[in-house]
């Protein structure tokens, strides 16, 4: 009886985990857009409130701009990351590593840091600015999207680049007999990265579909913003805000489904089965171009941090004054939250790479809550936490975990299912004939095997979550505000030096996050 | 006496594909089985389903006589199944030493320390390994590797070992050293195994029987020469000509 | 594997000892009060009394859904337990939905009855007013404009500036002039200032950047942005509006208590240190506020000009009732 048990028991492990972990999603992710749903059936008057402005013209033409100019930003973006991601992937440029790093940095940051930086640069009082004329250009539409195109375009590079480095450069020197480089990087190369750069394409949609802080701060009309402010207004609506958001939740809907059906069978082998980060096409006597260009298209995403520091060195106030317990508000929950993604990524990661039941469903669930506006998730959060018995929960840093535990989700568990279906599935599969079980099976073999991948899905997810602004704002303990928070709190009449000052401090601890996992994550030869 | 392993008119579907269907084999102990067939003729997808790591849609696979899956239902998983694997890609764990890849499986039974040292170094000493039990994957040649993947399997003692074209990316003389070195550990412990490959002369080598699996069917078994004396498909007749030219029909 | 064990164990460390923290006396606020001015304050409380304060701080209107909001998700169970409004309408907001504890504070019995309510369900502490900043460049002294109703004036055509009324206090002020003058007459009014070119400007801060360029000639701002563009020494001047009549907007700044908040005793102690005369006087020398009392020494009280003769309560009202129409009016 006993042993029928625990055999019992032993086949039950990977469900149990898969369930565990499909648990936590369910509860912080999907929870919270329940409660909406169901105070909103409670609630007929909002319901019909929201369904009456989606009736209207207005609500339409914000969106439909917001799309539009999301759509621009991510044809920019690739414009230009694919030249450079083609450039700092694969040619010899000089210093083409320290290039593509320095390029790819500001992905880790709120865009509103960037926005911020540019505005010292450029804004009335700016360092090279300072006209009306500047000014005007960046406080509007084309300055938004030009912001964030910047901003997300090393997201589109980073897969270009990585997508070329994982080709067979044999294909490259089939075709250099015969053609100069310029023909084949355009025949040979871009077509083989398109894949990856309309992969990124689509995130960066996403991305800019679904940002608050680069609008608000530029003071562009955009649709996330307006569901924000129905949030925000003098009535609190938020069963109208969810309605708001349903044509976001078809967007968002639209976009799994496309990258799904064109990218979702190929994104594993579009990202590249081993990176050589060899150089397969030297660009002959176009070098010295070649360099000035990508190091040029590199560094133009770092701009505002000279804006940044400028305006922070302009100040005398004491920072220490200012930045109260920012830091370790930020760092904590981030850490906690990263630690306990990346073990959940273990689990659903694989089992996504696997297909295993269930696992495909948990992955939407991921997707749709990282791109859905974060004021609805958290609205959602605090209906279902703020309740006498989660105080423990609610009224201190766990309700922060909770939140990037439903936002953040997918970016882990895609870094480690991709890991997962790049190796052969075999080292699995002899350890599960050997008699290993499943759990035995994930911490003898899997973890060890995909540690890397471990180290790469900790460092996104807390990279992340430091960068978060819009899900914390709404729900963090009294006190307790992240440094991001403090940054744009402090925005609205604060001392100018301090603010710029405030978010280098919170550059440095993002560069910092990245270098020690850069270190952790150097490859070691095992003698 | 029991057949080690039966698979009585099995069939697997992927999509609308058929990969496998009406596939009925039994293989009596100690013998050893080649599946012959070309790629895509199904033979790694029968290895997974004796092995457990997939479900038959159809059919029943038994062990010992005891049904472990049937129906699109495994009722016994690879863990329980008592067998032993090596694949094409050896599937070495990388970050285990060779004394560690030859431990876990032993572990995994809970054998005794002292159990397992024995087994570890009397294999290891049958595949001439013996000194490099510390070495991690990374550090051995070719050949040692592919040793290491038998040893891995064999140190198991298991009720049957399928073999997923071991040795198909090796060069020739390699190749022919360690089909001896198989051969010769097959039979003096009267290993039950099925070993599938797409390459005769491999098979020869080693099996008592063959079994050949075209596009998910099995056309022929039996002995070589049974295969040989009626063969009935074109592959088999191709597979003949190659290793007995004179057989082969006199152009005009 | 190491390597996320190690973090594992670090982080887990690093949240016990953040958890342990807190066991001295504690009150929780929610404020609209621009951070850079009452977290000083706040700093200087907890100095005094011992009480640690922990504070939610807001961002410029459009920027969150704001502490108010976040008031009224929570009130189920309420975490704060005082709400610090920048603006003296909100309050009522909260009031309505039976969420204020009233509590008259021994330190506001100088605060004069005009800016607060009998009952202690909220109490002003200093205040902003609506006022008109002025290019000095662009107008000189005796052609100044003397009351909003310039901003529909014909002579000042697309020379004016004002914030969208859909946030901040211009929502306020608006509210004001409908419960004021009727319906009927504020819409005409808003239409007028529409059809004469006045830009809608994005926030008070956005038209005081305007004025202070001179980009337009004077906008209807705050007595805070307009301290802000004196101290920047831009050639601006404050008009304080229609001294004839209507009179200047006044805005409290309003101080009230959250109904079951989790810390009543120490509630109390910070309202009274928010409704002090001292902290009064910090935000009129720091933050660009006028003081409520008379009494303040040195610094000019409401007195010296004409104030507007509103009921706070019945602006709240408005606001609800105008909000939608307003939406039209600026196009969201």
């Amino acid at each position: 009886m006993d042993r029928h048990l625990s055999a019992t028991l032993k086949r039950a492990q990977e469900p149990l985990a898969l369930g565990a972990v499909g648990s936590m999603l369910i509860v912080a992710a999907l929870l919270p857009f329940v409660f909406l749903v169901v105070n909103l059936v409670r609630a007929p008057a909002e319901l019909s409130a929201g369904l009456a402005l989606l009736g209207s013209r207005e609500p339409w033409f914000v969106f439909l701009r917001s799309v539009g100019s999301a759509l621009v930003v991510a044809l920019a973006s690739m414009l230009v990351g694919m030249p450079l991601g083609l450039l700092l992937g694969c040619t010899d440029v000089r210093g083409r590593k320290a290039a593509l790093i320095l390029h790819v940095f500001p992905v880790f940051l709120p865009p509103f840091l960037l926005a911020l930086g540019w505005f010292h640069l450029f804004g009335r009082s700016g360092l090279w600015g300072g006209s009306e004329w500047t000014s005007g250009a960046l406080f509007s539409l084309g300055g938004s999207v030009a912001v964030e195109a910047l901003a997300f375009a090393p997201v589109v590079t980073s897969l270009v680049a990585l997508a070329l480095q994982g080709i067979d450069p044999s294909l490259v020197e089939a075709a250099r007999v015969t053609a100069r480089p310029g023909r084949v990087a355009t025949r040979i190369l871009l077509p083989l990265a398109w894949p990856a750069a309309a992969l990124g394409g689509l995130v960066v949609f996403a991305l800019s579909l679904s940002e608050l802080g680069v609008p608000m701060f530029l003071r562009v009309r955009s649709y996330s913003a307006a569901v924000f402010a129905r949030l925000g207004a003098v009535q609190y609506a938020p069963g109208e805000a969810l309605v708001l958001t349903l044509p976001m939740l078809l967007i968002s809907i639209a976009l799994l489904v496309l990258e799904r059906r064109l990218v979702g069978p190929r994104s594993f082998s579009v990202l590249g089965l081993r990176s050589t980060g060899k150089t397969v096409l030297p660009l002959g006597s176009w070098r010295p171009i070649g360099t000035l260009v990508a190091w040029a298209g590199a560094l133009a995403t770092l701009f505002p941090f000279v804006g940044l520091a400028w305006r922070a060195s302009t100040g005398t106030a004491a920072v220490q004054d200012w930045i109260g317990s920012g830091v370790q508000n930020s760092i904590v929950p981030a850490a906690i939250a990263a630690t306990l993604l990346s073990g959940m990524a273990v689990v659903l990661g694989r089992a996504i790479a696997l297909r295993r039941a269930g696992a495909k469903a948990l992955d939407a669930l991921t997707v749709l809550a990282f791109v859905t506006p974060a004021a609805v998730l958290g609205v959602g959060l605090i209906g279902v936490w703020n309740r006498s018995g989660t105080q423990p929960i609610y009224g201190t840093l766990a309700i922060i975990v909770i939140g990037f535990v439903a936002r953040y989700a997918v970016l882990p568990t895609r870094t480690f299912a991709l890991a997962v279906a790049r190796a052969s599935p075999h080292f699995e599969e002899s350890a599960a004939v050997e008699g290993a079980w499943f759990l035995r099976r994930l911490v003898r073999i899997v973890v060890p095997l995909h540690a890397g991948a471990i180290v790469a899905a900790w460092l996104l997810a807390f990279v992340f979550c430091l960068r978060d602004l819009e899900t914390t704002i709404l729900f963090y303990p009294a006190g307790s505000a992240p440094l991001t928070v403090r940054i744009i709190t402090l925005e609205a009449n604060g001392p100018e030096p301090v603010v710029a000052a405030l978010a280098l401090v919170h550059t440095s601890i993002v560069a910092a996050a990245l270098v020690l996992g850069a270190l952790a994550f150097r490859p070691r030869r095992r003698a | 006496m029991t057949t080690p392993i039966s698979v009585d008119r099995v069939a697997f579907r992927r999509g609308a594909q058929d990969i496998l269907s009406e596939v009925s084999l039994s293989i009596d102990a100690a013998q050893v089985v080649a599946i012959l067939g070309p790629s895509g003729s199904g033979k790694s997808t029968l290895l997974r389903v004796v092995l457990g790591l997939v479900a038959p849609d159809r059919g029943f696979v038994r062990l010992d006589g005891e049904v472990v899956s049937a129906d699109g239902r495994i009722f016994r998983p690879p863990e329980e199944r008592g067998l032993a694997v090596v694949f094409q890609d050896l599937a070495l764990w990388p970050h285990l030493t060779v004394r560690g890849n030859l431990a876990f499986g032993l572990a995994a039974k809970h054998l005794p320390a002292d159990v397992q040292d024995e087994r570890i170094s009397r294999v290891l000493r049958r595949v001439s390994l013996q000194g490099k039990q510390d070495r991690y994957p990374a550090n051995l040649s070719g050949g040692e590797r592919q040793r290491v993947a038998i040893a891995r399997a064999l140190v198991l003692e298991p009720r049957a070992l399928l073999l997923d074209e071991p040795l198909s990316n090796l060069d020739v003389p390699l190749k022919r050293e360690l089909l001896g070195l198989l051969k010769e550990i097959l039979r003096e412990r009267r290993v039950t195994a099925v070993y599938v490959t797409h390459d005769l002369r491999e098979a020869m080598q080693l099996a008592h029987r063959f079994a050949v699996l075209e596009a998910g069917r099995i056309s022929q078994t039996g002995t070589l020469d049974e295969l040989f004396a009626n063969p009935t498909t074109a592959f088999l007749r191709a597979l003949r000509e190659d290793v007995d030219p004179v057989s082969a029909p006199t152009s005009v | 594997m190491k390597v996320p064990l190690k973090l594992a164990a670090l982080t887990i460390a690093v949240c016990a000892s953040f958890a342990c923290k807190r066991t001295q006396r504690e009150v929780v606020v929610y404020t609209s009060v621009d951070q850079p001015f009452a977290e000083p304050i706040f700093r200087e409380f907890e100095k005094r009394s011992g009480i640690q304060v922990r504070a939610v701080f807001d961002t410029e209107e459009t920027k969150s859904t704001g502490v108010l909001n976040r008031l009224i998700a929570e009130a189920q169970r309420p975490q704060a337990d005082v709400f610090w409004s920048g603006d003296p309408v909100r309050p009522f907001v909260l009031a309505k939905r039976g969420l204020l504890e009233p509590y008259a504070s021994a330190a506001a019995a100088s605060i004069p009855a005009q800016f607060k309510s009998a009952d202690g369900l909220w109490t002003g502490a200093a205040a902003r007013a609506k006022i008109l900043l002025v290019n000095t460049r662009r107008v000189a002294p005796p052609d100044m404009p003397q009351s909003i109703l310039d901003l529909a004036n014909p002579r000042w055509k697309a020379q004016a500036a004002i914030a969208n009324p859909v946030f901040g206090t211009t929502t306020m002020y608006v509210a004001a002039l409908f419960t004021v003058w009727g319906d009927d007459r504020a819409k005409a009014f808003l239409e007028q200032i529409k059809a004469n070119g006045t830009r809608i400007a994005s926030s008070n801060g956005e038209v005081r950047r305007l004025v202070a360029a001179g980009e337009v000639a004077f906008g209807l701002t705050d007595t805070d942005d307009a301290h802000e563009a004196l101290q920047d020494k831009a050639p601006v001047q404050v008009v304080y509006p229609d001294q004839g009549d209507l009179g200047t907007l006044v805005m409290p700044n309003a101080v009230v208590l959250i109904k079951g908040g989790p810390h009543p005793a120490e509630a109390r102690a910070l309202v009274d240190h928010l409704v002090s005369p001292e902290v009064e006087k910090r935000m009129t020398e720091t933050a660009g506020h006028i003081p409520l009392r008379r009494d303040l020494a040195g610094t000019p009280g409401p007195g010296p000009f004409r104030t507007m003769q509103v009921d706070y309560a019945r602006m709240a009202d408005e606001i609800g009732k105008i909000e939608p129409w307003l939406r039209q009016w600026t196009g969201i």
